[in-house]
């Protein structure tokens, strides 16, 4: 689905040389889960999986690969496998203050079968599952991935070009000069990272290169056009080792920084620094976002990571707006620091918010609604989010020194309306076109489906403080008061429906974890908020 | 420039208040809440939809929503140009609840499963309905009763009986559960007619499988495992041809039953003798070891309905009725024949089947996968559409590409497969929806209405 023009662009703007036809070890093309992806990019989710980083002991997840493939034996005796969930620690007999065990611990527990059959009953009847047995399954995911690495499940071989079969061949299912020629790449490898004197290294390079060369060419031999070719794997490898959300949220969280002590010293020098970091971020942003786009060949707005970072990047485009009109940086602030909010969750919670690039569901394969619908929907919640981090900034000022800040409360509060407002045309006309989506492909506009029903509660919720305000009801602490808690109304639209109840035709996007920290991120803002108000009311000697 | 009210806009003015307004907005939040509490719960939509979105509360605050939003807008007369986005959006809502209103009572929305080369007419919808057909004197079988139930809102209990009478006798629903798994029980009987059923397991070092022989009212029942047969037999009434086989007799009186052991490789047979419940025999065969775990020598089939808290793949909604002293459960899609000393019933409970004039059928059906995978990433099933005999068009129908016809759309909803994993079943849902067109004039009103207002606020407001 990318074209091979955009590929190229990249290609010639990542600086590489085009129409290489040898790949590189990173970018070896694997099938798996359902696409085929670069090595790295295998590798990378592999090691995320089964011991919750990309790194292991400092050595990328590459190297680690490599040797599992090469010397599993170790490995089996090597604590990698990271369980988190305590009731299946104590089930398994294992130690609580424990996170990573063997894969041998795993394997040979007598009672990981007993899980695994409780498991299979109650996934076959598609039952909803709760957080225990979804870690049984990642657990077993984790053992049969690691397994399969280590006895050669992984395909890396194409298709021969006259079959129309689209199954690659795995490392057990090649013929022997085939899998011989991939172990002298692995091999090749293993003594680049092994290390040695410069004339070694050097001769490593070299036999590298030629292994990969000769492996390659068998490959493009045997599968023809089944073979992608290493310009055809290299924007998704420029996205892995470039990591865009990574330095997207530290380059927000500086300009936040910058934002703040523009507030405190300096004021136009930092702030100005400030802009030009905010600016960079979101163009960081906005890159490795359209990376992604060529990856998977559509808006990656399809699960819960990809959400979270397009709302991040709402967030800064309409705060960007907001600060550029009113001229007044503490807009921008604000949407810098909501933004690397965004952005560290979605970087730090790979087990909640899955990063890997999945394909979709059928019912999903209509990129034009997907697109117009999710996107507006999401955008939405980017403006009531927006909406919420000045509603806490407010509250905080009103605190702080109500009296002092009259006049900028009164215009924060009004920054919070027209971020409302702008959520609620964008919220009302997502759900019309969920609507007309819902229409075209289910067949009925609306089922009271539990997400499109959330998006609506949010909607309701939002309307209410509107129309309250029209009646005097809300004013400017209101307006700042509700915008946060509203905006819980949005977080179970949003994580809630998908995580908590987990019911309903958008069951594509489900899973777990996480409920513990959104729940006090929730609560803790009612709280505070709950304080504001009972200032508010009953301690008129603060005016 | 304050013109007269009329008396009119007067009396309607405590109507039109954004205090109810508000009251509104927050009620219909709270309980569409509460209504996706429930599905959750229950992991059931039907459930959500007719406790609580299609409840007389629900219809009661939407009610409310619409005398408000009629209110607020007589209120306003004469409209004038700043009132546009809000006359606008306000009207867009009452033309959206209203065409809403026109699909809930007019519309359809039903669902169809075919094998591939099946033509089908129905189409099955969400009603449930309670029928009963009675033999005639003359052969035949009549329609007696039939009545729409509502069992998820008002379940059937002992103290709340759904009673039928169809010619001199009583059927009395008591009991109702909204999910149950069907398991299939076998169970003594004190019928002399019904025949002998034996519990066997066979295991060895490898393998181990249970399974029932049932003679009912056949002389002989056998189970085929792989590489052996179990036959369990009237005595005399099988005879063995070939292979490795494993023969109980009963003679129907007794509680020790004979056997003989045919080896294919000995060419007949091997071991003989009388065993009992509880006695095993070793067959010879790969270390196989043959149980006889339990026997009855009169046993009857039963259905059971296995309770659960919430919906999960495969259940179903039971009832319990009583009938000429004997105590029945049936599930929701299937019927029981009912004997009675003076008529012959069967009672049936069952979602509605609508009938078209017209039928489609499955030609062929294809699933798409993920590469090397097997993920689905399309389905698309090709349809004939018939009308008395007739082909009148051929076409595909896939996710996101329906058919419509004759006021009905057709759209791809899902498939079923068969044990080795291949699609034989397509499923349709079919789909009359006569509020779209005020569904989506409303939503275009109501968004172009929220928009003028708030760009026009903030004209004013500068």
């Amino acid at each position: 689905m990318i074209s091979r023009y955009w590929v190229l662009l990249f290609f010639v703007l990542c600086g590489a040389s085009a129409g290489a036809k040898t790949h590189t070890f990173e970018s070896l093309p694997v099938q798996e889960s359902g696409r085929v992806k670069p090595l790295v990019t295998v590798a990378q989710e592999t090691l995320q999986l089964i011991y919750g980083r990309s790194k292991y002991e400092g050595k990328p997840a590459l190297d680690i690969l490599t040797t599992w493939i090469l010397v599993p034996e170790p490995w089996v005796e090597k604590e990698i496998i990271k369980i988190d969930h305590h009731g299946l620690k104590e089930a398994l007999g294992f130690s609580k203050e424990k996170k990573y065990f063997t894969p041998k611990q795993v394997s040979t527990n007598q009672r990981l079968n007993v899980l695994l059959s409780d498991l299979q009953v109650r996934t076959a009847r598609k039952e909803k599952l709760n957080a225990y047995y979804q870690a049984v399954q990642r657990l077993q995911g984790q053992i049969l991935t690691f397994y399969g690495i280590t006895q050669g499940a992984l395909k890396v071989f194409p298709p021969a070009k006259e079959t129309d079969s689209t199954s690659w061949l795995s490392l057990r299912e090649m013929t022997e000069t085939q899998s011989e020629a991939f172990f002298k790449v692995l091999a090749a490898r293993a003594t680049q990272f092994v290390g040695g004197t410069d004339l070694e290294v050097k001769q490593g390079k070299e036999a590298l290169d030629i292994a990969l060369k000769n492996y390659s060419n068998l490959a493009r031999d045997f599968g023809g056009d089944n073979y992608p070719t290493h310009s055809d794997m290299s924007v998704e490898v420029h996205y892995q080792q470039l990591m865009p959300f990574f330095w997207t949220w530290i380059l927000y969280l500086i300009a936040t920084l910058l934002f703040t002590l523009s507030f405190l010293t300096l004021g136009p020098v930092l702030a100005g620094l400030g802009y030009v970091v905010f600016g960079s971020a979101f163009l960081f942003h906005t890159y490795g976002f359209v990376l992604r786009c060529l990856i998977t060949g559509r808006p990656p707005v399809s699960n819960m990571y990809e959400t979270v970072v397009w709302v991040g990047w709402g967030v800064v485009l309409f705060s960007g707006l907001f600060a550029l009109v009113k001229k007044r940086p503490w807009i921008a602030l604000v949407g810098a620091a909501v933004a690397t909010l965004c952005m560290i969750v979605a970087d730090f919670a790979p087990v909640i918010l899955d990063g890997t690039l999945q394909p979709l569901e059928p019912v999903l394969r209509s990129n034009l609604w997907l697109t117009i619908h999710v996107m507006t929907i999401t955008l939405s919640y980017a403006a009531f989010f927006l909406a919420f981090g000045i509603g806490d900034y407010g509250v905080f000022l009103y605190l702080k020194d109500r009296a002092g800040n009259r006049k900028k409360i009164h215009e924060l509060a009004q920054v919070a309306y027209h971020s409302i407002q702008v959520g609620v045309v964008l919220l009302t006309a997502g759900t019309i076109l969920g609507g007309v989506w819902a229409d075209y492909s289910w067949g009925r506009f609306w089922g009271w489906d539990p997400k499109e029903t959330w998006a609506f509660i949010a909607l309701m919720g939002y309307l209410a403080i509107l129309h309250a305000r029209l009646v005097g009801w809300v004013k400017d602490f209101g307006m700042l008061a509700g915008s946060v808690v509203s905006f819980s109304l949005v977080i179970m639209a949003w994580y809630g429906v998908n995580f908590v109840l987990g019911a309903g035709l958008h069951s594509y996007g489900f899973g777990a974890g996480g409920i513990e920290y959104v729940s006090a991120f929730v609560g803790l803002h009612l709280i505070y908020v709950g304080y504001g108000w009972f200032v508010e009311r009953y301690n008129p000697s603060a005016k | 420039m304050a013109r007269e009210k009329s008396k009119f806009q007067k009396w309607v003015k405590p109507l039109a208040s954004l205090k109810i307004a508000v009251f509104v907005i927050v009620s219909i939040g709270v309980m569409s809440a509460w209504g996706t509490i429930v599905e959750s719960m229950y992991q059931d939509a039907k459930r959500a939809q007719e406790t609580v979105y299609h409840s007389w509360f629900s219809y009661g605050i939407f009610l409310l929503l619409m005398i408000n939003l009629i209110a607020v807008i007589v209120d306003r007369y004469p409209w004038k140009k700043q009132h546009i986005g809000f006359i606008s959006a306000h009207v867009g809502i009452i033309i959206l609840l209203l065409g809403s209103l026109q699909t809930r009572y007019f519309g359809i929305d039903g669902s169809m499963a075919f094998a591939i080369k099946e033509s089908k007419k129905q189409i099955t919808v969400g009603e449930t309905d309670l029928i009963v057909y009675s033999g005639l004197a003359a052969g035949g079988m009549r329609k007696v009763f039939e009545q729409e139930v509502k069992f998820i809102k008002n379940p059937p209990a002992p103290d709340n009986p759904f009673e039928i009478t169809v010619g001199g006798d009583s059927i009395i629903i008591d009991d109702y559960r909204p999910y149950s798994i069907p398991q299939n029980k076998i169970e003594p009987s004190d019928k002399k007619t019904d025949g002998p059923a034996l519990r066997f397991q066979i295991s060895n070092d490898n393998v181990s499988e249970s399974d029932w022989l049932m003679l009912g009212r056949a002389p002989f029942d056998v189970k085929n495992m792989g590489p052996a047969k179990m036959v369990l037999s009237k005595k005399g009434a099988f005879q063995y041809e070939d292979g490795n086989v494993l023969l109980i007799e009963t003679d129907g009186k007794s509680e020790t039953m004979t056997y003989k052991v045919f080896t294919a490789s000995k060419n007949g047979e091997t071991a003989s003798g009388r065993v009992k419940a509880g006695d095993s025999i070793e067959t010879g065969w790969m270390g196989l070891t043959f149980r006889v775990l339990k026997f009855y020598q009169a046993a009857r089939e039963k259905w059971v309905y296995e309770p659960l808290e919430a919906s999960v793949e495969g259940s179903v909604a039971a009832i319990r009725f009583q009938f000429g002293g004997s105590e029945y459960w049936t599930g929701l899609n299937s019927s029981v024949r009912l004997f009675s000393d003076n008529a012959f019933h069967v009672f049936v409970f069952a979602n509605r089947q609508l009938q078209l004039d017209f039928a489609l059928r499955l030609d062929e059906f294809r699933v798409g996968r993920y590469q090397g995978t097997m993920r689905a990433a399309s389905y698309e099933s090709d349809v004939t559409v018939l009308e008395k005999g007739d082909e009148i068009l051929k076409t595909t129908i896939s996710m996101n590409e329906p058919l419509k016809y004759k006021g009905f759309t057709f759209y791809q909803s899902s498939f079923q497969e068969d044990e080795m994993g291949r699609p034989n079943m397509s499923i349709l849902s079919v789909n009359r929806d006569p509020g779209r067109f005020w569904k989506y004039l409303g939503c275009i009103l109501l968004v172009f209405g929220i928009i003028h207002l708030f760009y026009f606020k903030r004209r004013r407001a500068k």
